[in-house]
């Protein structure tokens, strides 16, 4: 299978993905106990009701409601949020540019930590390589929930960050780059520091497996120094196995965001669905499942295409 | 390999033991005492001693020792005037320890029943699909595939999230369970079904299927016995997972209800700011959750199974 057929399969399946996964989302949250008024059943009157009901297209049956949002969904439209009152689909762009924005921090956070790490402690066995070892043990057994509430309270005891939200006030240009700085550290690091020990621990092992390889021995029987052939010869072809976690820590990413963002209120796509799940919001939830499914799925295939290019044998198991 | 093990039997011992174990009921409320630090542990010649607290400012909930009286341990434990709190209290003066250890039934004991029931469920879907082939094993492995691309968190409160939020705690726990084993199934059955594909075409089973075995016994009695591996390490790996999603479901106020002891409704009480700050030892179940997956972990690190080890353990 060449490069290219795998990234239009890979394409083409997410698309049917997310496609599969709004409308179990729609379903979901149509089919569930309640719907967007009951919050508000006490304040309106009888005909008020209805009118909302009809309004917000409730009053149709299941079918008929699922045929308008397909309609919408062909003209690119997802319709109108009943919680927020705009449009699904500028709500849910925003939104999702802001968890991408704590996914991508957070990924290269993640990389930037665990990869020199792992090439240390794959390579040493001294003192040092063992602390390492035991810190990435224990940062790996802090998943996301337990890292941010630690981290949301030394926030919190020192005062040294803002513990919540995205923007401290209404800023703008420079100002409002800084302070989001200013709110990024906290989530960000809850999310990447479980990802970095994954790519430590992973990047270790593919390193001392790598250091065993014959033509890291014959570099050094040639007189390599060890170092230049941990560099030139071993480290290069450790690299495989690692970016082939990457895919996984798509997933582990979304799943960490979603947490660590309804702690820290980030307002991101992760809130936001919980928002609409409990608001009963039919066409933001389906909205929020086909922005997730679209942006998992890219990112998955984007791992995988990245590993394909450095180990296109991956290119062969997978089309088998 | 050997020391988590016994670390993992003292969890077990601790959730087990928990009602002759925990000074207090996870109910039990000592009105003057809210947000009481834990006390100091000392050790003289008589042995162990604790001091009692004496309030100092209720607005302020500023306590302070009593040294001049000596409280011994363990005796002092439910009986005598003075509440022992090692590890603090709660913000309505509840026995942090006492909690953690009673929630530990709870979270545990969910996270282990979903546990076999998703190892039940994947191992007979695995082995069904990898042995009958055709259209079961697409179907099987069509299905997986989609659910496995979930993230598991997502999936879990979004459906937990659809439901009637107020329900009976035998209701949640059914619900639980369920949710848990639906999503979950996957993630073992992938594996059984690669196992009883590669075993099925050994020997062994061929001289079974020659003898005139059925079915059910040369998937049971000669391909099962080859996942056990698997399976020990798809345990290690779902326990977290469930004691986890458990501890996110009750912290978002969709798990188990508000007066049961579980890891994640104690968290929902610790989990705002300025309770975090006033009374930091009401986290103490965070720290029970960290040294669950850290025993798992070290139960998983010299692998050799892999870098496919490390796949689940993030999520």
């Amino acid at each position: 299978m060449t490069l290219a057929r795998f990234v239009v399969r890979r394409v083409a399946g997410g698309v049917v993905f997310a496609f599969v996964v709004a409308s179990l989302a729609l379903l979901l949250a149509r089919l569930a106990p309640g719907d967007a008024i009951t919050g508000d059943w006490a304040t309106m009157a009888p005909d008020q009701r209805a009118a909302r009901r009809h309004e917000l297209g409730l009053d149709a049956p299941l079918l008929t409601h699922y045929g308008r949002w397909l309609q919408g969904v062909a003209h690119l439209d997802l319709g109108q949020s009943s919680l927020y009152r705009r449009p699904v689909a500028e709500l849910v762009g925003e939104r999702a540019l802001n968890t991408a924005l704590l996914a991508v921090v957070a990924a290269v956070v993640a990389t930037l930590i665990g990869i020199p790490l792992g090439r240390f402690t794959g390579a040493h066995h001294g003192g040092l390589a063992q602390v390492v070892r035991l810190l990435s043990i224990a940062t790996l057994s802090m998943p996301p929930l337990i890292g941010v509430l630690l981290l949301v309270f030394l926030a919190a005891y020192t005062g040294w960050l803002p513990v919540g939200g995205m923007t401290s006030a209404r800023l703008s240009g420079m100002a409002w780059l800084a302070d989001v700085a200013r709110h990024l550290p906290v989530p960000v690091l809850a999310l990447a520091l479980p990802l970095a020990a994954t790519l430590e621990r992973v990047q270790a092992r593919s390193m001392a497996e790598a250091m065993d390889r014959p033509f890291v021995a014959a570099s050094r029987a040639r007189g390599v120094s060890r170092e230049r052939s941990l560099r030139v010869h071993a480290w290069p072809v450790s690299l495989a196995p690692v970016l082939g976690v990457y895919g996984v820590l798509v997933g582990a990413l979304f799943s960490g965001s979603f947490v660590v963002e309804i702690v820290t209120s980030w307002p991101g796509l992760g809130l936001l669905l919980f928002d609409a799940l409990h608001g009963r919001d039919v066409w933001l939830t389906a909205g929020c499942g086909a922005a997730g499914a679209v942006a998992l799925a890219a990112g998955t295939t984007l791992a995988d295409v990245l590993h394909a290019l450095v180990d296109p044998r991956v290119l062969e198991r997978r089309g088998a | 390999m050997r020391r988590p093990l016994i670390l993992l039997g003292v969890l077990a011992w601790a959730a087990l033991a928990a009602p002759h174990l925990a000074p207090y009921g996870p109910t039990q409320r000592f009105g003057e005492y809210m947000h009481a630090p834990p006390m100091s542990v000392h050790l003289d010649g008589r042995g162990f001693y604790t001091q009692p607290l004496i309030l100092v400012d209720r607005l302020a909930q500023r306590f302070s020792t009593d040294t001049s009286r000596r409280l011994a341990l363990p005796g002092s434990w439910r009986q005598g005037s003075d509440p022992v709190f090692l590890l603090g209290a709660d913000s309505l003066g509840r026995d942090v320890l006492s909690r953690t250890l009673h929630g530990a039934r709870t979270t545990l004991g969910l996270a282990l029943v979903a546990t076999a029931g998703t190892l039940a469920l994947g191992a007979l879907l695995g082995l069904w699909a990898g042995y009958a082939g055709g259209l079961a094993e697409r179907t099987v492995v069509t299905i997986g595939d989609m659910l496995l691309v979930l993230p598991l968190l997502y999936a879990v409160v979004a459906l937990r999230a659809a439901l009637p939020l107020v329900l009976t705690l035998g209701t949640v726990v059914a619900v639980l369970t369920l949710i848990f084993v639906a999503l979950g199934w996957p993630r073992v059955a992938r594996g059984v079904r690669a196992i009883v594909r590669a075993e099925a075409d050994r020997e062994h089973v061929l001289a079974a299927v020659a003898l005139g075995a059925s079915p059910w016994r040369v998937v049971s009695r000669h391909v099962l016995p080859a996942c056990f591996g698997y399976l020990a390490v798809q345990t290690a790996l779902l326990v977290p997972t469930f004691v986890l999603a458990e501890a996110t479901l009750s912290y978002l106020g969709l798990g188990f209800p508000d007066g049961v002891p579980s890891w994640g409704t104690a968290l929902t009480d610790a989990g705002n700011v300025s309770a975090m700050t006033r009374a930091p030892w009401t986290l103490a179940p965070a720290g029970a959750v960290f040294l669950v997956v850290l025993v798992t972990n070290l139960l998983l690190e010299p692998s050799r199974h892999g870098p496919t080890a490390e796949l689940g353990r993030s999520r």
